[in-house]
């Protein structure tokens, strides 16, 4: 138990005085998560239009007001994920310790996307301000305003990354000289990597409740980052084996003994097998689960069972894993939308209740 | 030729050209499903890659092609993987005065977002032929960017494999259905230009019974 200015984390007396009013709100943004009902009825939408009209009558509200017409998967998706941000925000902006650090570590997965969006760009020369519009506003770092100013990798890392909370994480896994694809995936998982580790640590040290539901859920995420790398990379052979043993997360059910057989895998029956022995992933990779013709992927299974964590943690009380759940639900949910709305505009309705339901 | 054979000349390539009508007509058919396929593979690849990790933002300001379309001595279309060595100058000495047929060949033949501008680029050494830049693969992101030439144009020499396949500009690790759209994209490049050469070849047979239609109403 850590104490915050004589404060108990996580105390069943004191949990409600400084949070109590923040999670009541968070549970009610919860409410507004789309039932099944609604996704029946969005189903049935024949074009994005139909389908704009029945969110009216859920929490989103008119959040498409003013779109031109034809409306885009894309922008339905900017604005969802707008809403969700101001609902982040206003829960954020109130915060006190050490829900607002607890808060702004859920922000820096969204720091890594955009940072590893920028150097991409950079590399690609893409022009900055371009770049700067397509990152996600949840990962948005003040220094992001002298990007523009940002030619090369190495301004990059000295004018704008040394000053974020990333910096911590950047460093040893940035090198100019040879900067290209194969080390910007480097980058990116090795950014992960530490951030994982990192928020890891930090639950474990706030402690109580938190670190009960938020262990699940990491240890969660870093196993499905090792499981993702490790498939991923078969068809890439310029990954070495120890280079990808380098990028598995130090933290999860899978770590140490799983990640050690995983390293060695060199295809899809060995990870099956290095599953096997855990109960939670066994089901996973069942034989029709690397068939992305069945109806249910390895990634689908992921997901179902990332929302199953994320709706337990909403059983529990005097703890932040609520506040990462829902972020992580919205999320889903947002998924979910974009791709019954690529499927009402692609014209394949058959494949549209691929979609995982949330409540 | 008599009247007689001219008639029997006529009904021949008559029957030829609804034949390879018919034939075209499916290509087009398996072209449209391959299409949807790639368009539905990328989507679920957005699903779980996430929108930003898979759009426009992830390919090169210049992109160059990996594919060249040649015209053939009998006006047929081929397709190349592009070297990125620079090309013997006898390889360029092909008949400069069909591109501007193969140009719009193309562009009948791709329609809508698949058309590819043609423009070499200023440094490549093969604008001189009168190959069409080819788009390979999934175009299409998100935006439907017309015209927007792909290839793969890293510096580095040493990644040959990095530097050819434009897939790896979305990620070393990318997720199989990302592949699998790849995979779909490419086998509708090979079908568009056997659909071209089957456009071309209607044309011929059109004109030749043009021809004969008008010698049989002088005679």
């Amino acid at each position: 138990m850590v104490f915050f200015g004589g404060r108990k984390h996580g105390g069943m007396f004191t949990f409600n005085k400084d949070d109590g009013y923040l999670e009541a709100i968070l549970r009610g943004f919860k409410k507004g998560i789309l039932s099944r009902a609604d996704y029946s009825n969005i189903c049935q939408c024949d074009n994005l239009e139909d389908m704009k009209m029945h969110f009216l009558s859920t929490d989103y509200g008119d959040f498409l007001a003013g779109e031109p017409s034809p409306l885009h998967t894309t922008t339905i998706a900017e604005k969802a994920t707008q809403k969700l941000v101001n609902e982040f925000n206003h829960i954020r902006n109130q915060a006190v310790e050490p829900l607002s650090t607890f808060m702004d570590f859920i922000s820096y997965g969204y720091m890594i996307d955009n940072v590893v969006l920028l150097i991409t760009g950079t590399l690609h020369e893409r022009d900055i301000s371009e770049l700067v519009d397509k990152c996600h506003p949840l990962g948005l770092f003040k220094s992001m305003a002298t990007l523009s100013v940002v030619h090369n990798v190495a301004d990059l890392y000295n004018n704008v990354l040394i000053d974020t909370p990333l910096a911590p994480y950047v460093q040893g896994c940035l090198s100019e000289e040879d900067l290209d694809e194969m080390n910007i995936e480097i980058i990116r998982n090795t950014l992960y990597k530490a951030y994982l580790e990192d928020f890891y640590k930090y639950c474990q040290y706030l402690g109580g409740q938190t670190a009960l539901i938020m262990s699940d859920i990491l240890k969660f995420e870093a196993d499905r980052r090792s499981i993702n790398i490790t498939i991923n990379s078969f068809g890439a052979t310029e990954l070495t084996k120890d280079d990808r043993e380098k990028l598995y997360p130090a933290v999860g059910i899978l770590y140490p003994e799983g990640t050690s057989k995983l390293s060695k895998a060199e295809d899809v029956d060995q990870v099956r097998g290095v599953l096997e022995v855990y109960s939670t992933y066994r089901n996973f990779l069942s034989d029709q689960g690397m068939n992305s013709n069945s109806e249910r992927s390895l990634e689908d299974a992921f997901f179902e069972h990332e929302v199953y964590l994320n709706r337990m943690a909403f059983e529990d009380q005097y703890g932040y894993g609520v506040f990462y759940a829902y972020i992580k639900l919205r999320e889903q949910e947002i998924r979910n939308i974009v791709w019954i709305a690529e499927c009402i505009s692609q014209n394949m309705k058959s494949k549209m209740n691929q979609y995982i339901p949330i409540f | 030729m008599t009247a007689q054979q001219q008639k029997e000349e006529i009904e021949k390539l008559t029957t030829q050209f609804f034949d390879e009508l018919e034939y075209l007509n499916e290509l087009r058919e398996q072209y449209n499903e391959l299409l949807k396929n790639g368009y539905f593979y990328l989507a679920k690849s957005r699903y779980s890659m996430g929108l930003k990790s898979l759009g426009q933002l992830q390919y090169p300001e210049n992109i160059k092609s990996t594919f060249t379309i040649t015209i053939d001595s009998d006006n047929s279309l081929s397709i190349h993987e592009r070297q990125d060595k620079k090309k013997s100058p006898s390889s360029s000495s092909n008949n400069t005065s069909s591109s501007s047929s193969s140009t719009t060949t193309t562009t009948k033949r791709r329609g809508g977002n698949k058309e590819s501008k043609t423009k070499a680029d200023s440094d490549d050494e093969s604008s001189d032929d009168e190959s069409e830049n080819n788009n390979n693969n999934q175009e299409n992101n998100e935006n439907n960017q017309d015209g927007e030439k792909k290839p793969a144009t890293p510096k580095r020499g040493n990644k040959e494999l990095i530097k050819k396949d434009p897939i790896y500009w979305f990620g070393i690790m990318t997720p199989s259905t990302l592949k699998q759209s790849q995979s779909y994209f490419k086998q509708s490049i090979n079908l568009s230009l056997e659909m071209s050469n089957k456009i071309i070849l209607l044309n011929v047979i059109e004109k030749q019974l043009e021809e004969l239609k008008k010698n049989q109403q002088t005679v």
